[in-house]
């Protein structure tokens, strides 16, 4: 157990390197000059070229700008945006915390949803629920999420903000600033909802259909137990399992949603600001949101693969 | 007094309405309590239906016709709720590999305590556990970190928890080692004459209910085609496919069941194995051995699952790299250059245990024995070759099969295509891992006379590797007992088979004896 | 003898559509694409390209459906009708052929990782395991935006991004081909890579593949409209995606302009939902594991 933890971090900690070094790789190398890809299709002057040269420090050698990068990057400094001329790192402070509110909300309730028409459907295969949840699942999978999003906020007209967190005159007080949060956050949480539930409730449909076959719940059958009870002691807990592991997999599909969605509503949060990056095209701010959420999405999955453990006891002995 | 359970005119049809698949057809047995009844029969014959239909644990598409009475009440008309009540406090099952049966991610003493739960009965886990002579820690293990033998200890603690009179026991004991399994035999018989049970024994295998059984049912495409004392149905089978399935397990010591004729031919020694040690990590698989096959000598190597038998053969056959020592063919190192290692493999070939998977389910049988001719671009007619492999494997006439997929064929018609495949490339060697073990009694003899036949006529020398006692004593010259790695005895069949001077051997033979005694 | 083998497959193939075809979802899903195809296919000679200019647009912006336009007008006046159709074009072009890349790739990298063995595969299935878990959209945002505009980034972006789930499917299904003994015979008749491989490995691999691709082209062409909703697309080209980001861009929903979103939207579901619909159809029917399921 301690071993595989060491090992599993270890694998992470790599990763996240990795990560940092895809970031100057991606935003540094490929681009040939950065600046080229900043300006493109823009009136700048030389001066100002000049300028953001030396800013994002590209007068030094390719081999330096790496070393200062990586150095930087341990350090927590991502450079500065060059749309904002802030800091990257303060910017993603800032928007962090919106993002994780609406993307932990929207899992939370993906799951329970998901899990729970997946298992239904999966007990009684074939059936007309099963038939229509399955079948409205994968048309909500086939959906744009951001298409999905334009929609219900123009068929729900006045009734939800379309945009922002919160209104700028609500009171400060606690209360009515949650509420308002809330409000703001229905259409968005609809919308992501939505097109992961579906990815949830097939996941866990046919992990269970393919549990149904085991020979344990002949075993639970023959010991007199109750069709529901069959289903809910001996075959959820073992289908959920791998369900468990494809749905934190899966974790970069609700990040890509996050970044849609939250270009729609305009929420401010992360997935905006990479939004804001990429049209500048702002690369510093860019390439900080990158390393950023692949960073988020590799640290869930170690965090999964350790909740997995507890929760198997087959692979907590291994 | 009525019966434990009496089955009267059941049948069984899958796949829903009239003219579905019957499984069953019109079995008629009886059970009083402390009685053994054993149903035994080929995979497939309907003896693991008849052990579902008794608790109504068949699926949705079966149909189930006759009577099923237990205690004289009928199975087949039970509401839901007195069925549930009925089902593991009246009769419970021991299922066909506890591997699987068991629920991977609960305790195992929640398990057993589960029906005892359910069904209110008191007891506890840890006596019930002592009953099958296990630890009471094993209470809060998960079923993986058992042994498959503690395993099925465990299925049987789970089937006592709510004091059944009626016990069926499906496949008990196979994929268990033979000392093991007969462990496992011992103690069911003990917990029906201490409990006063009634116990249906399920098996293919004829030696091990012949060990517990009072009476015996033998069964065939769904119908029981002899019944009687257990005793003399063996002794004395009256039905063909009786007498096939008693002959397909050797006595050892009986001449009857020793198919080897003339005696070993002092042919050249063809492969050699020198200190020959494998180690995987820190285990060691095989620990310094040393063999001799000869032209035209059949030698078998004997030993339980674990002992470093099928990691020796991948060893001879070059598919796995010694840890040190050497092994030798015609007196020359084995290469070690791939180009090196192919001409060899022209030499020494290899059959494996179960034919199903060892073809390819695409190809068919014409494209499965010319592999080995492609690979090595055998000059010549190829479909010429391919008919004469098939009809030295007795497959005739050999075009009636080149089509034919593996799925269309019979078990022993398969291993006669592997067989056939080897042949192909004119081997001077055959290395048989467990040739027949996954094959149906009633073939095994059919095989084991053709590789007789192939030594006899081709000069074959063969290599079979096997668990099986009997086996080596029908058609090997020499055994070889390996142990552990190690191996602790060998020489020729009746001196080692009738006069064993290790305990490991004296071990294994008393565990296949129970049938012998009869 | 090969007129044998030949008519064999014939009938395997024959009975593989039998089965496909008694999926009804499958057979709607073929039917579906094949139409969409068609249509596509059909457009240069059907429609009047002309209308695609923006200088040259008939109509006023955000005119609503009326006899002329079937489908109304977008932001500069041109028929959504028209623009959708010729949407598809380029949606599918750039769905199928990041699919190609991807599928090559993950099938490469699968079945090497699986084959050999040894410290290259466990190097090669680390990269694969880290690019699962690397959000793909991120990635295909910032290779997009740092090459120049064009459907190549976009089909390169999502195909470099997207093959991580094939290669451990083929390498998952690699590995359990390998373990059958019938790979143990080949090794003992003498095969090397090349023929366990070519006769054992890919036959019985491929099936699966081609089930995968057919989701993969689901997925990359939701790709392709997200990456251009985001603005990353061909500006020169119309795809389904660049009309949602006019779209968005230009207010069409503060307008309430329905007419210019929902088309091109529901284009993406429509050939996604194709698309899956023959994926799984197929899947029950080549993956023995799920017969009788689903």
């Amino acid at each position: 157990m301690i071993g595989h933890l060491a090992r599993k971090l270890g694998g992470a900690l790599a990763s996240l390197v990795f990560v940092v070094v895809l970031g100057f790789f991606l935003f540094r190398v490929i681009p040939g000059d950065p600046v080229v890809a900043m300006t493109r299709g823009r009136p700048v002057g030389s001066a100002q070229i000049a300028d953001l040269r030396a800013r994002l420090g590209l007068d030094k050698s390719l081999g330096e700008q790496f070393l200062d990068y990586l150095v930087n990057a341990a350090r927590g400094d991502l450079g500065t945006s060059y749309v904002y001329n802030r800091p990257v790192a303060d910017l993603i402070g800032e928007r962090l915390w919106p993002t994780v509110l609406l993307v932990g909300t929207a899992t939370a309730l993906a799951v329970v949803v998901g899990l729970w028409l997946g298992i239904r459907g999966a007990w009684r295969r074939g059936s007309r629920f099963d038939r229509v949840s399955t079948g409205v699942a994968l048309t909500q999978w086939a959906m744009p999420t951001f298409w999905l999003g334009m929609l219900l906020s123009m068929a729900t007209g006045d009734l939800f903000p379309t945009g922002g967190m919160r209104y700028p005159d609500t009171p400060p007080d606690f209360l009515s600033q949650s509420l308002d949060v809330a409000h703001h956050m229905v259409l968005p949480v609809i919308t992501m909802v939505a097109v992961v539930y579906a990815q949830y409730l097939l996941v866990m449909r046919s992990s269970l259909l393919e549990e149904m076959h085991a020979d344990y719940l002949v075993t639970a059958r023959a010991k007199g137990l109750r069709d529901d009870l069959v289903r809910r002691r001996h075959a959820v807990p073992n289908a959920l399992l791998p369900t468990v592991t494809l749905v934190f997999l899966h974790l970069g599909l609700v990040v890509s949603g996050a970044i849609t969605v939250e270009t729609v509503f305009s929420w401010p949060g992360l997935g905006l600001l990479t939004y804001e990056a990429l049209t500048g095209p702002d690369l510093p701010l860019l390439q900080g949101t990158f390393v950023v959420l692949a960073g988020a999405v590799i640290t869930m999955n170690v965090l999964a693969d350790l909740v997995y453990r507890v929760l198997d006891p087959r692979v907590r002995a291994a | 007094m009525s019966p434990l359970l009496e089955l009267r005119d059941l049948s069984v049809h899958y796949g829903g309405a009239r003219g579905g698949t019957a499984a069953v057809k019109s079995v008629n047995l009886a059970l009083d309590a402390g009685q053994t009844l054993g149903l035994a029969g080929e995979s497939g014959c309907g003896k693991s239906t008849v052990a579902m239909s008794v608790l109504r644990l068949l699926p949705r598409d079966a149909r189930i016709d006759g009577q099923v009475l237990l205690d004289g009440e009928d199975v087949r008309t039970m509401s839901w709720g007195r069925l549930r009540a009925v089902r593991w406090a009246s009769a419970s099952i021991v299922f066909q590999g506890a591997m699987h049966a068991l629920n991977p991610v609960h305790r195992v003493g929640e398990q057993i305590a589960e029906p005892m739960r359910l069904h209110g009965t008191k007891g506890s886990v840890s006596e019930l556990l002592a009953q099958v002579e296990l630890p009471p820690r094993v209470e809060r293990a998960y079923p993986h970190e058992l042994s498959g033998g503690q395993k099925q200890r465990v299925m049987i603690a789970m089937a006592l928890a709510c004091s059944p009179r009626l016990v069926i026991a499906d496949e008990p004991t196979t994929a268990l080692d033979v000392v093991v399994q007969a462990q496992v035999l011992a103690l069911l018989s003990r917990l029906v004459t201490e409990r006063g049970i009634g116990l249906v024994m399920i098996s293919h295998d004829l030696s091990v209910l012949a060990a517990t059984c009072d009476r015996l049912a033998v069964m065939q495409r769904g119908e029981v085609v002899e019944e009687g004392p257990a005793r003399s149905v063996i002794s004395a089978p009256t039905h063909p496919h009786t007498q096939a399935l008693a002959s397909a397990f050797p006595v050892i010591g009986d001449p009857a069941f020793r198919y080897v004729t003339e005696s070993a031919p002092e042919g050249p020694v063809l492969l050699r194995a020198e200190r020959v040690k494998v180690d995987f990590g820190s285990t060691t698989a095989v620990a310094g051995v040393d063999l001799e096959v000869r032209a035209g000598e059949i030698v078998a190597l004997v030993g339980q699952s674990g002992s470093g038998k099928t990691t020796l053969a991948r060893t001879l056959l070059g598919l796995q790299k010694p840890t040190s020592g050497r092994v030798l063919f015609d007196g020359r190192p084995l290469p070690s250059s791939s180009a090196g290692l192919k001409d060899y493999r022209r030499q020494v070939q290899l059959v494996l245990q179960d034919p199903t998977s060892a073809l390819n389910p695409r190809h068919s049988v014409y494209e499965s024995v010319a592999e080995g001719l492609r690979i090595h671009r055998v000059p010549g007619d190829e479909g010429q070759l391919v008919a004469e492999a098939l009809n030295a494997a007795e497959l005739r006439p050999p075009e009636l099969f080149f089509p034919s997929l593996p799925h269309e064929l019979s078990g022993g018609q398969r291993q006669r295509v592997v067989i056939a495949g080897a042949l192909a490339l004119g081997p001077r060697l055959l290395v048989a891992d467990e040739p027949v073990a996954s094959l149906d009694a009633s073939v095994r003899g059919e095989i084991l006379a053709l590789l007789l036949r192939l030594r006899r006529e081709l000069g074959l020398g063969a290599l079979v590797i096997t668990h099986d006692l009997g086996l080596a004593w029908s058609i090997a010259d020499r055994v070889v007992v390996m142990y552990h790695g190690e191996f602790v005895e060998q020489g020729p069949v009746e001196g080692v088979l009738l006069r064993p001077r290790h305990d490991y051997t004296r071990r294994l033979l008393a565990a296949v004896q129970p049938f012998g005694s009869v | 003898m090969t007129a044998i083998v030949w008519e064999r497959r014939r009938a395997a193939a024959w009975a593989t559509w039998r089965e496909f075809a008694s999926h009804r979802g499958g057979l709607v899903g073929l039917l579906g694409l094949g139409a969409i195809a068609l249509l596509a296919l059909l457009a240069p000679l059907l429609t009047d390209q002309t209308g695609l200019d923006v200088t040259r647009a008939p109509g006023r912006p955000f005119e609503p459906p009326s006899g002329e336009f079937w489908l109304g007008t977008d932001n500069t006046g041109r028929s959504v009708l028209l623009l959708t159709w010729w949407g598809t074009r380029v949606s599918l072009v750039v769905g199928l052929s990041a699919t190609v890349l991807s599928v090559l790739i993950g099938t490469l990298v699968g079945v090497a990782a699986a084959h050999f063995g040894g410290w290259t595969s466990a190097l090669l299935m680390r990269f694969t395991d880290f690019f699962l878990v690397l959000p793909s959209l991120v990635l295909a945002i910032a290779l997009s935006t740092v090459l120049p505009r064009g459907l190549g980034t976009i089909v390169l972006a999502i195909g470099a991004t997207s093959w991580p789930a094939t290669a451990r499917l083929v390498r998952a299904q690699t590995l359990a081909v390998e373990a059958r003994p019938f790979i143990e015979r080949a090794k003992a008749l003498g095969g090397g890579h090349a023929h366990v491989i070519g006769k054992h490995v890919l036959p019985a691999v491929l099936p699966l593949v081609f089930v995968n691709t057919t989701l993969t082209v689901a997925g990359a062409i939701i790709a392709e409209s997200t990456l251009s909703f985001l603005g990353l697309g061909d500006p020169t080209q119309i795809s389904w995606g660049s009309m949602l980001h006019a779209a968005n861009v230009h207010g069409a929903v503060s307008q309430r302009a329905w007419w210019f979103l929902v088309p091109p939207g529901l284009g993406v579901v429509l050939v996604v939902l194709a698309f899956t619909m023959c994926g799984r159809a197929l899947e029950t029917v080549l993956n023995p594991r799920l017969k009788g399921e689903r």
